[in-house]
C-alpha cells in the first residue's frame, strides 16, 4: 500500500509572486504625492456667490491642524516664507481681475460682483425675448407659409428664401398697402402704395351686399402675402427639392417688385370694387355691423 | 283738443332695448373719403396720398379702450317693483 503523504500535493498549495499584492500597494494618489514635490495651493479664482465669511467645512475633524496655541512657534524663515507667499496669492489675484479688464468687464463693480458677464438691463428688448426673437412682418409671413401647424418647416422654407429677397419682402408688403411701419425701398414707385379695403359680404334685404372695410396693417400684410402664395401655387415649378419651393416665392416677390406679377391685377379689382360698392356704407341695415 | 290725457299702455316690466349700442368704426368716415377720391381721380395717381396715408394712421393706431356696459336695464329692474307699487297707489 503506497503511502497517502504526497509532497506534490503539498507543494502545489503554495504561490510564489513576484509582485507584491494589491492590497499591500500604496495607492495611486499616495505614489503621485510622493513623486510630485509638494506645491502650495493659491485660492486664485473662487465658485460664484462664495465668500469669506462662512469657513469651509472639513469633515475629518480628526486630522484637523492643531490650533495656534497648541503649536510650536514658527522660526524666522518660516515667517519669510509666509509672507512671500501672501504676495504670491496678492499678486494672482491682481492679475486675474487685469484679466477681466482686458476682457471688456468691470471686476471691481459693486453690481456685478459674481456674475461673469454681468446682468442684463432691463426691461430686454424684443429681439431677446424667446416670443418675439423674429421681425413682426417675418414672423407673420412664416406663419403664413405653414402647413399642418408645422413651424419649425415653415421656418426652414422662410430661411430657404435668399437672404437678399428680404428688402424684397418688405418692399412688396408696403407696395401693396400692406404695412405702414416699413419703409419703401428708394427704387419702388410712389404711386402704388395705396391701403387695401377689404369686403364683407352682409346681408341686407334678401340681397347680399358688398360693404368696403378697412383693413388694419397685419390684415393687410396678410391678405398681400396671401394674394401672393396663391400667385405662387399658379407658377410653374422648374425641378424639385426643397429649395424649389422658397425659390418659386422668391421669383414671384420679384415679379411683384417689377411690376410684372398678376397680383397687381388682383388688386386693382379690389379697388375697383371698393369704389363701385361704397354707396353700401350708408345703408343703414348694415351701419351698425361695421 | 281733448280734455283727457293720453292714457300710455301699462308697462309690465321696465326696460331700454339695446343699451349698449355699437359705436361706428371712425376710420370709416375716412374710407369713404379714399374711395370718393379713388372714384374721381383713380386708385393709380398720386392724388390721394394724403387721404390714403389718413386711413392707414387711423387703422394703425391702437385701439381705445372698451367702454363699461351700461348698467340703465339693473337699476330699471331694481327700481321697478317700488315705481309700480307708487305707481298703483296713486291710481
Amino acid at each position: 500500500m503506497p503511502p497517502r503523504l504526497n509532497l506534490a500535493s503539498a507543494f502545489r498549495a503554495l504561490s510564489l509572486r513576484t509582485t507584491t499584492p494589491a492590497s499591500q500597494q500604496p495607492l495611486l494618489s499616495q505614489k503621485i504625492a510622493a513623486a510630485v514635490p509638494k506645491l502650495t495651493t493659491v485660492p486664485v479664482a473662487r465658485r460664484f456667490y462664495s465668500d469669506n465669511l462662512t469657513p469651509e467645512n472639513n469633515n475629518n475633524n480628526n486630522d484637523q491642524a492643531p490650533s495656534s496655541e497648541l503649536a510650536p512657534p514658527r522660526s524666522e524663515e518660516e515667517v519669510v516664507s509666509l509672507s512671500q507667499q501672501q504676495h504670491k496669492e496678492d499678486n494672482l489675484y491682481a492679475l486675474n481681475r487685469l484679466e477681466l479688464v482686458a476682457y471688456g468687464l468691470k471686476p471691481f463693480d459693486a453690481e456685478e460682483e459674481g456674475h461673469k458677464y454681468g446682468l442684463p438691463s432691463l426691461p430686454l428688448p424684443s429681439e431677446l425675448h424667446k416670443d418675439h426673437r423674429y421681425d413682426d412682418v417675418m414672423g407673420q409671413i412664416t406663419r403664413l407659409l405653414m402647413k399642418d401647424g408645422k413651424l419649425s418647416k415653415a421656418q426652414r422654407v422662410r430661411f430657404s428664401i435668399p437672404r437678399r429677397f428680404d428688402i424684397y419682402i418688405y418692399a412688396d408688403i408696403y407696395v401693396l398697402g400692406h404695412g405702414n411701419d416699413s419703409q419703401p425701398p428708394p427704387h419702388l414707385p410712389p404711386t402704388k402704395t395705396e391701403p387695401c379695403p377689404g369686403f364683407r359680404g352682409l346681408a341686407g334685404g334678401g340681397r347680399n351686399l358688398e360693404v368696403p372695410a378697412p383693413l388694419a396693417a397685419r390684415q393687410r400684410r396678410r391678405t398681400a402675402f396671401v394674394w401672393i402664395l396663391d400667385a405662387v401655387q399658379k407658377r410653374k415649378s422648374k425641378g424639385s427639392g426643397r429649395k424649389m419651393f422658397p425659390t418659386r416665392v422668391a421669383e414671384e416677390i420679384i415679379a411683384v417688385v417689377e411690376g410684372r406679377s398678376g397680383v397687381w391685377d388682383k388688386r386693382a379689382q379690389v379697388h375697383k370694387l371698393g369704389t363701385a360698392t361704397r354707396a353700401n356704407l350708408m345703408n343703414n341695415q348694415i351701419k351698425n355691423f361695421l | 283738443m281733448s280734455k283727457n290725457p293720453i292714457r300710455l299702455p301699462p308697462l309690465p316690466r321696465l326696460r331700454v332695448r339695446n343699451p349698449n349700442k355699437r359705436e361706428q368704426n371712425p376710420c370709416l368716415t375716412i374710407m369713404s373719403s379714399v374711395l370718393a377720391c379713388w372714384a374721381s381721380a383713380g386708385h393709380t395717381g398720386r392724388a390721394c396720398n394724403t387721404v390714403e396715408d389718413a386711413l392707414r394712421a387711423c387703422m394703425d393706431a391702437p385701439k381705445p379702450p372698451p367702454k363699461p356696459s351700461n348698467t340703465i336695464n339693473y337699476h330699471l329692474q331694481r327700481l321697478s317693483s317700488k315705481l309700480i307699487k307708487q305707481a298703483s297707489k296713486n291710481k
